[in-house]
């Protein structure tokens, strides 16, 4: 039997300026998280995701093709996986982003993480990344150097595995 | 990929849901591939989705994630990746072959414990029958990296049936495969 998911969990809309956007206490209880981000920069910078508070742990390998032309880097045990790593974005440059974590609450796996971003400016962007923890992902903060400016949208949601 | 912006509407309209659960399989055994079968039933969604998360018993670094479609084994696809792995970006393009194989690779049995692949794979229009099924795939893991699938069944047939193969192992205990339809 079908069951309808996809189901918006919060929404949040800057209406200050702020170096991070954290969802916390997340419901264990779909399969897949996935956050639609539009945001913009009071600087030159790129935006990151830590899970857990955990400051380690975290890995990734990108792809890329940008002004400067293709590109690929992998980060081993650190602590932050990239949303934008080569197609950083400039004020006035309005990036987005479909962030997708799998199984987010299995105890038995170390999590999944797959990324497409973008900005018109300087390029595009699909990132995989892997959280070495076999506890469930409770919190997601994303954060950038500069700030996140005013007008920023990040929606969260929820999409189930098992039927209802 | 098609959702986020599809529900996004579909939500922001008070409307009936446009993404629905339709399957899971959790594997309690390892499996050397995971059919959907019955797909005709599913007529009334525009589209199909699978989200993985996948590894492979193979003994070596890794495997390969392969697509067929309505048990058709000949050489009837095609497809064309590209693939970021730290040093470079490459492109893999097949024509002529026998599936649609989702790039990179999938973990496998000496890559670190408990480390899995997510794979999201979209089969768009697939109950047409004026139109050679079409999908796309976004799907990486670390170390293995990250890529992006498009792929091809030159059969204008509707999708009835999907098989996801481990190429050379099997699928281990606990990987899961679930399956969604986005309406139109």
């Amino acid at each position: 039997m079908a069951t309808p998911t996809y189901d918006l969990l919060e929404s949040v809309t800057l209406t200050t300026a702020a170096s991070s956007v954290t969802f916390s206490s997340i419901d264990g209880g779909y399969g897949d998280l996935v956050i639609v981000a539009d945001w913009g920069f009071g600087g030159q910078g790129n935006l990151d995701i830590r899970l857990n508070s955990d400051t380690s742990n975290h890995s990734f390998v990108t792809m890329a093709n940008t002004t400067s032309g293709r590109a690929s880097a992998v980060g081993a045990d650190g602590n932050y996986i990239p949303v934008s790593y080569h197609a950083f974005a400039n004020p006035g440059t309005y990036p987005s982003a479909i962030i997708n974590f799998l199984d987010y609450s299995a105890t038995d796996k170390h999590k999944s993480v797959l990324v497409r971003s973008g900005n018109r400016a300087s390029g595009i962007e699909a990132i995989s990344g892997t959280y070495a923890s076999t506890s469930a992902v409770t919190t997601i903060r994303l954060f950038s150097s500069p700030n996140i400016i005013i007008g920023s949208t990040f929606n969260l949601y929820g999409i189930a595995k098992e039927s209802a | 990929m098609l959702l986020g912006i599809l529900n996004s509407q579909a939500s922001g309209g008070g409307g009936a849901s446009a993404y629905d659960l339709l399957e899971t399989t959790t594997l309690t055994s390892t499996a050397s591939s995971v059919t959907f079968s019955g797909l005709g039933s599913y007529s009334d969604y525009a589209h199909l989705q699978i989200r993985a998360v996948v590894r492979s018993n193979r003994s070596s670094v890794s495997d390969n994630l392969d697509i067929q479609i309505n048990s058709d084994t000949g050489n009837n696809y095609a497809y064309h990746s590209i693939v970021g792995t730290g040093g470079t970006v490459f492109g893999e393009p097949a024509g002529a072959t026998n599936k649609i194989r989702t790039e990179p690779p999938i973990p496998a049995s000496t890559d670190p414990a408990n480390t899995f692949s997510a794979r999201i794979i979209d089969i768009l229009d697939f109950s047409s029958s004026s139109k050679n099924t079409t999908t796309t795939s976004l799907q990486g893991s670390y170390p293995r990296g990250i890529g992006v699938t498009s792929g091809g069944w030159d059969n204008a047939d509707a999708v009835t049936l999907l098989t996801l193969i481990a190429q050379s192992g099997s699928f281990v205990s606990g990987c899961r495969f679930s399956l969604f339809g986005i309406k139109a």
